[in-house]
């Protein structure tokens, strides 16, 4: 981000400082940055380099702000008796609104092509421009409105074969290094059929299948299920971090605090490499003035990949560095020294050793690579910069990415939902819902259920009630206010979600951890959807969100006032 | 169209502690002031620019408009600034006139009934969007209705009523005050005058400007509900999208009296389907005298159909509001 805006603000990089301490969400769709974002800084030159804040209104935010693309299609998918799909096309419109294209269309077809793995596949797409305010990447660009498509054609195809809803999933599931996209692209690594399984037996799905139907007056209980997959990292980013004389190690991240953590766990790979146990590690981030080596933009699930690796990295460099100072302070070979708990020591002889604050000390004293002051050649001039910031107080890892990897990594969520359907008002009742993920490593429980949750609630958001509304004729959206918008309240969804992870590392990141942020959105929308249509004996309604007008309209027959291409209403 | 968002208006502010005190600010600046009592309505219109009074009189301060008093007769009057979790949790209020209770417990969120009142509840503007969003509207004085155009967003707007305003009435109270023959206690510095609940909406053919038969210079001050209704057989539902902080799509109440499994008397009132809480006296009367069965049920809830006019995008509310009718009779428990 700093790179980006100095170019666009026709500045020498080091001549910018960019503090982000604290930053929201929706970071996707700022990921290259909004031209509002100068706006401030503009008018704080122009005046002197006084302070200016940039205030904007709910109401405003609708005229510049960043939506998700609407994706319209038609899907045909061919199935063997078996419940494997064999061919599947794809058309898909998009609403690209007013200023460029958006891409959420082709991503949806690749997600497609991953998720369900088909023997053959076509697919078209269309942009349509509409007078609308712009678009941008939402949480899980194309995945969420594939999984919200096509995952309850595959219920319904389960209905009409006969199959069992997790055995169509299960069949048709990525596995290992799968392939997908016109490319044949494969991934590192995929464990969707033992999530599958994991979430069939904590979901209890096979008892949760024999109370569908009626329940109560005219409530209908239906249960499904969806897979979300997503793109989960990236890879060839710098770490940097420094043990003091003090003992404590300081990991300098370049990302920031999203209120997802990252900026903390990932710093753990490194301690864990170490052997510093958590209350010994500090974390800078926030910034650049004060070290940050260059880093992955966060949005795109890239963060937990790519800065495990990255932090694991410049962890062991440091490691290394440890170990040929107690060699040449304590004798033998580095390899004769282990690092953990605090110390380097020889693994023969324990009590052979230095503390890693004696290290450190020792580091200042040699200087060079050690201290920081002679760097790698791979690494970006932003980290040479950001060490430069530490160099000289004490033994400094550095360190590019260079672990490479084969392939693509994804991470994989199975949402698994109960509802119950009033036939009479429409409403839905969200009763249960399970989200299972394939996620690599798992680093930070709590932090992993927020992100599982979270993104679930807010799949289940979008496909129940949240959307914006234009007035055709006059252009004025009608949904501006918290109220119209209508994202769900905390009683719309579940009151006690439940979650949980396989743990199985992926193969080709040291660490094992893969992000989870967006493949969790997917999975809690297609689930309600595919729940939905299963309480109305198959029939999916087409539009969403799926308010009681909807499922109403549908069950009685009457006209909803929406034609098919019509958006915005 | 679009609101200007500079600095809110500056607005002179009264804060009386005696009604009389309201009364006279309310004559001297007449149509300039604005009352104000929880605010719940009153800020959105202020923060949106749309509406700019330059007097605003908050009324929150007289004690003399707030709690629960018994009356001689045995029934009940609320003062209009009650708020609406003091008048779910009273004793008497959910014991004799739970219809209300329940109906107060459905109006959008826990911090919004802390602080919004009972008479803001009844009095409260529609929310159409466009009247809302300063359109000048015939509602707002203008020419034209946005909303009953071929392409317009109506989802949530009447299906009754429709004259050349096509707004609901938002209030998920007025439905149960008006199946509960409640009155409206009215003051203003001429006098006092009571109005039946019924007549205190009002459709838009009677006056497009005002929802409630409120004038300039007038407060609401109390709510009194007769006997009559107490204890009987009650009924009361709220169709939204979300099950917190949202207005009815449709809403129902009923009251009935029955007696030897005969109905003897009924009110049916349906609310978020058209510009007042509508009372189908059509369907009432179908009911009285018969028992209740399937085909009393089919035939009352179709007779609440009848006339209903939807719009582009709420058809679905014809079907809703049958259902809910047909809730409202075989539901009604004492």
């Amino acid at each position: 981000m700093k790179r980006r805006k100095a170019a666009d603000l026709g500045l020498e990089e080091e001549d910018l400082v960019l503090i982000s301490e604290y930053c929201g969400g929706g970071f996707g769709s700022k990921n290259e940055g909004v031209p509002t974002d100068f706006i401030p800084a503009l008018l704080s030159r122009k005046l002197g380099g006084r302070p200016v804040m940039m205030r904007v209104t709910r109401e405003e935010e609708f005229y510049f702000g960043r939506a998700r693309p609407g994706i319209q299609g038609c899907a045909k998918i061919g199935f063997r008796a078996d419940g494997r799909v064999t061919a599947m096309e794809l058309c898909m419109v998009i609403d690209s609104g007013a200023i460029r294209g958006q891409g959420d269309h082709a991503a949806a077809a690749n997600y497609a092509s991953l998720g369900y793995q088909p023997e053959a596949m076509r697919f078209k797409g269309l942009t349509v421009a509409t007078n609308t305010p712009p678009r941008g990447a939402q949480q899980a660009p194309g995945s969420l409105q594939m999984v919200s498509m096509i995952d309850p054609l595959m219920g319904r195809a389960a209905r009409e074969l006969g199959i069992d809803r997790l055995e169509i999933m299960r069949i048709n599931a990525p596995r290992g290094r799968a392939v997908y996209g016109p490319q044949r692209t494969n991934i590192t690594s995929a464990f969707v059929e033992e999530a599958i399984q994991r979430g069939r037996e904590l979901f209890r799905w096979d008892e949760k299948v024999q109370l569908r139907g009626p329940s109560e007056g005219a409530k209908v209980i239906g249960v499904g299920a969806a897979l979300g997959p997503y793109s989960a990292g990236d890879i060839g980013f710098d770490g940097l971090l420094i043990i003091r004389p003090d003992g404590r190690l300081t990991v300098h991240q370049g990302i920031g605090n999203l209120g997802s953590h990252a900026v903390l766990d990932t710093a753990m790979a490194a301690a864990d490499v170490l052997g510093v146990s958590g209350d010994a590690v500090d974390v800078v981030w926030g910034n650049p003035s004060r070290g940050a080596p260059w880093s992955s933009r966060q949005g795109g699930t890239r963060t937990t990949h790519a800065h495990t690796r990255a932090n694991h990295a410049a962890a062991m460099d440091a490691r290394r560095k440890l170990q040929e100072i107690a060699a040449d302070r304590l004798g033998g070979s580095p390899e004769d020294y282990e690092v953990a708990l605090g110390r380097v020591y020889r693994q023969a002889s324990p009590a052979i050793g230095m503390t890693l604050g004696e290290a450190a000390e020792e580091a200042m004293r040699l200087g060079g690579r050690y201290s920081g002051q002679v760097l790698p050649e791979d690494i970006d001039p932003m980290t040479a910069a950001a060490a430069g910031v530490i160099a000289g107080q004490g033994l400094v890892g550095v360190a590019k990415d260079n672990y490479g990897r084969d392939g693509s990594t994804y991470s994989f969520t199975v949402g698994f939902c109960m509802v119950e359907v009033d036939r009479e008002t429409g409403e839905v009742d969200v009763k249960e819902y399970l989200a299972v993920a394939d996620c690599g490593t798992i680093m930070h429980p709590r932090n992993l259920s927020g992100q599982l949750l979270g993104g679930g609630v807010r799949g289940m958001s979008i496909a129940l009630l949240e959307k914006w509304d234009f007035d055709p004729n006059w252009g004025i959206c009608a949904t501006r206010r918290m109220y119209t918008a209508k994202p769900a309240t905390i009683l719309d969804v579940p009151l006690e979600p439940q979650w949980a992870a396989l743990d199985i590392p992926d193969p080709d990141t040291p660490v094992g951890a893969k992000g989870i942020a967006e493949s969790t959105i997917g999975a809690g929308a297609g689930a309600v959807i595919d729940a939905i249509a299963d309480a109305l004996g198959g029939r999916i309604p087409a539009r969403r969100p799926i308010r009681p007008d909807i499922i109403l309209s549908l069950i009685e027959g009457v006209d909803s006032g929406h034609r098919p291409l019509q958006t915005h209403a | 169209m679009g609101n200007i968002h500079d600095m809110m208006r500056s607005f002179e502010l009264f804060q009386p502690t005696e009604l009389d005190g309201a009364l006279a600010l309310l004559r001297e600046h007449d149509e300039d002031a604005w009352v104000l009592s929880g605010g719940m309505d009153t800020f959105d219109w202020l923060k949106d620019r749309a509406k700019r009074p330059p007097v605003v009189i908050d009324v929150g301060a007289i004690e003399e408009l707030r709690g629960v008093r018994e009356t001689a007769d045995g029934g009940l009057e609320i003062g209009a600034a009650t708020t609406l979790t003091e008048v779910i949790e009273h004793p008497e209020v959910s014991r004799r006139y739970p219809l209300l209770a329940t109906a107060a417990g459905r109006v959008a969120t826990p911090q919004i009934r802390n602080q919004g009142t009972l008479g803001g509840n009844v009095a409260q503007d529609t929310r159409c969007w466009y009247y809302r969003s300063g359109w000048p509207c015939y509602r707002a004085g203008g020419n034209v209705c946005y909303a009953n155009t071929p392409t317009s967003i109506n989802r949530e707007h009447c299906i009754f009523e429709g004259d050349r305003c096509v707004a609901v009435s938002p209030s998920d109270t007025a439905p149960a005050l008006v199946a509960l023959d409640a009155t409206m206690i009215i003051r203003s510095h001429r006098g006092k005058r009571e109005v039946p609940a019924a007549d205190f909406f009002l459709d838009p053919g009677t006056d497009i400007r005002r929802m409630t038969a409120l004038r300039p210079r007038e407060i609401l001050v109390a709510i009194r509900l007769p006997t009559a209704w107490a204890g009987k057989p009650h009924y009361f539902e709220k169709v939204a999208d979300r099950k917190s902080w949202d207005f009815a799509l449709a809403s129902v109440a009923s009251a009935l009296d029955v007696s030897d499994g005969v109905v003897r008397d009924a009110r049916l009132v349906v609310g978020g389907v058209a510009a007042r809480p509508l009372r189908l006296r059509a369907a009432e009367q179908s009911l009285i005298g018969r028992s209740i069965d399937n085909a009393s049920v089919e035939r009352t809830a179709a007779l609440a159909i009848e006339g209903a006019r939807p719009l582009r995008y709420n058809a679905y509310k014809v079907v809703l509001t049958r259902n809910l009718v047909k809730r409202a009779i075989q539901g009604a428990t004492a």
